[in-house]
């Protein structure tokens, strides 16, 4: 390696020294001093570029914004399919009657079987972030009892919802809060293949809860409850 | 796969997001456009972000989106970020001494073309090596070395200058 070519190295960079460059250094006093001063000459520069504080909570709001604005479309889309498929196709989810409420339950659950994977997901989220994130769409909760895993802004049935999954006592429960409810006060049970869901009506909204398997009314109302009391 | 993709880019975002804002906020110079920048560059990047399968190249292509956010929301033009640092540009920036004298080195960075400064910025910062800064500028490797190695010669020379008329009052006094 000649001179021109070591000195080409380190300017180009310091910090990554290739085996041929260290022993062009070792022979060579003056390139090692050079090295010495770029690499002072990066800190200096690293400190002034790196001084101003990161604002806070900005990779958080990063997350929510991000799956806020990019998934609404995608979901708008499977929304209007799925709920062209349960008003079209009433038998698929052998409920023989149409029912305005049960068509928006149908969607509710349709979504969350169709995103099942999404009770893998572990974001963490901010409790404070849950809760701005439910009051956008009208609906107060406390603050959550369980960590929220995962926390998306969905369009069910051409209505901006929220999923979220919470780790619960014995693993991931969904819910999902579709605002645009009628009257308060009905409570209804819906199963699909295997995932039971429970409705209420609340605060103008829909409230889904919803588990996997053998889960009872009686658990699902308790953590219907445990969320939203 | 889904839920593993958010995860992925969950992580990516904490890890990533504080030097991708210094990067930001060096194009911008306001901190209010550069939260703004990453807020609309990352949105982009999730939805791309399946797309990207290697996972080594996704830190070069998140500061790619910043950059391209940056010119995409800037009145500033491409020309601004394409203007090659030749030896008359260099001469007349060192030549204007009473500009150089005194200065700190951000501002002799920000006298560099953005072409050369811009390199050098993602590897100070980020630490990044000269492919993802090749991938992130769109250019090859050997191309990146070379603005990288050229802003670096035309810092330490434009240093050199500020500070000499120090070292001479200096001497005078003593």
């Amino acid at each position: 390696m000649t001179e021109f070519e070591a000195r080409r190295e380190l300017l180009t960079d310091p910090r990554r020294i290739s085996p041929e460059l260290a022993q062009a250094m070792a022979a060579d006093p003056r390139l090692a001093a050079l090295r010495e001063e770029l690499l002072a000459t990066d800190d200096r520069l690293r400190r002034v570029l790196t001084e101003a504080p990161v604002p806070e909570g900005l990779a958080e709001r990063v997350v929510l914004r991000s799956r806020y604005a990019a998934r609404s479309r995608w979901s708008l889309g499977l929304a209007a399919a799925v709920a062209a498929l349960a008003i079209g196709v009433p038998s698929y989810l052998r409920i023989a009657a149409y029912d305005g409420e049960l068509a928006r339950d149908r969607a509710m659950i349709e979504h969350v079987a169709e995103n099942e994977g999404e009770a893998e997901d572990d974001g963490r989220i901010e409790p404070a972030a849950f809760r701005a994130s439910l009051a956008r769409i009208g609906v107060a909760v406390p603050a959550p009892r369980w960590r929220v895993r995962h926390l998306a802004n969905c369009v069910i049935a051409g209505i901006e919802s929220r999923h979220f999954v919470v780790e619960g006592p014995g693993g991931p429960i969904s819910y999902v809060i579709l605002p645009g409810a009628g009257a308060g006060g009905s409570e209804r049970m819906l199963e699909r293949d295997g995932l039971h869901a429970l409705f209420v009506q609340r605060a103008g909204a829909t409230i889904g809860v919803f588990a996997e398997g053998s889960a009872t009314r009686e658990q699902l109302e308790r953590w219907m409850h445990d969320v939203l009391a | 796969m889904l839920a593993r993709s958010s995860t992925h880019f969950d992580q990516a975002v904490r890890a990533y997001s504080p030097e991708l804002f210094h990067f930001a906020l060096w194009l911008a110079r306001d901190r209010h456009r550069a939260e703004d920048i990453l807020q609309e560059a990352l949105t982009r990047a999730w939805r791309s972000w399946s797309h990207v399968k290697d996972e080594g190249a996704r830190r070069g292509w998140l500061y790619a989106i910043v950059r391209n956010e940056f010119y995409r929301s800037a009145e500033r033009t491409k020309r601004d970020a394409a203007e090659e640092l030749d030896d008359a540009m260099l001469e007349r920036i060192a030549d204007e001494r009473d500009f150089t004298r005194g200065l700190e080195v951000r501002q002799l960075l920000e006298r560099l073309p953005a072409s050369v400064a811009e390199p050098l910025v993602m590897q100070t910062i980020g630490g990044l090596s000269c492919e993802e800064i090749a991938q992130a500028l769109g250019v090859s490797a050997g191309a990146a070395a070379t603005r990288i190695c050229r802003a670096r010669s035309a810092l330490r020379e434009l240093m050199r200058k500020a500070e000499a008329p120090t070292a001479r009052r200096k001497e005078t006094i003593r």
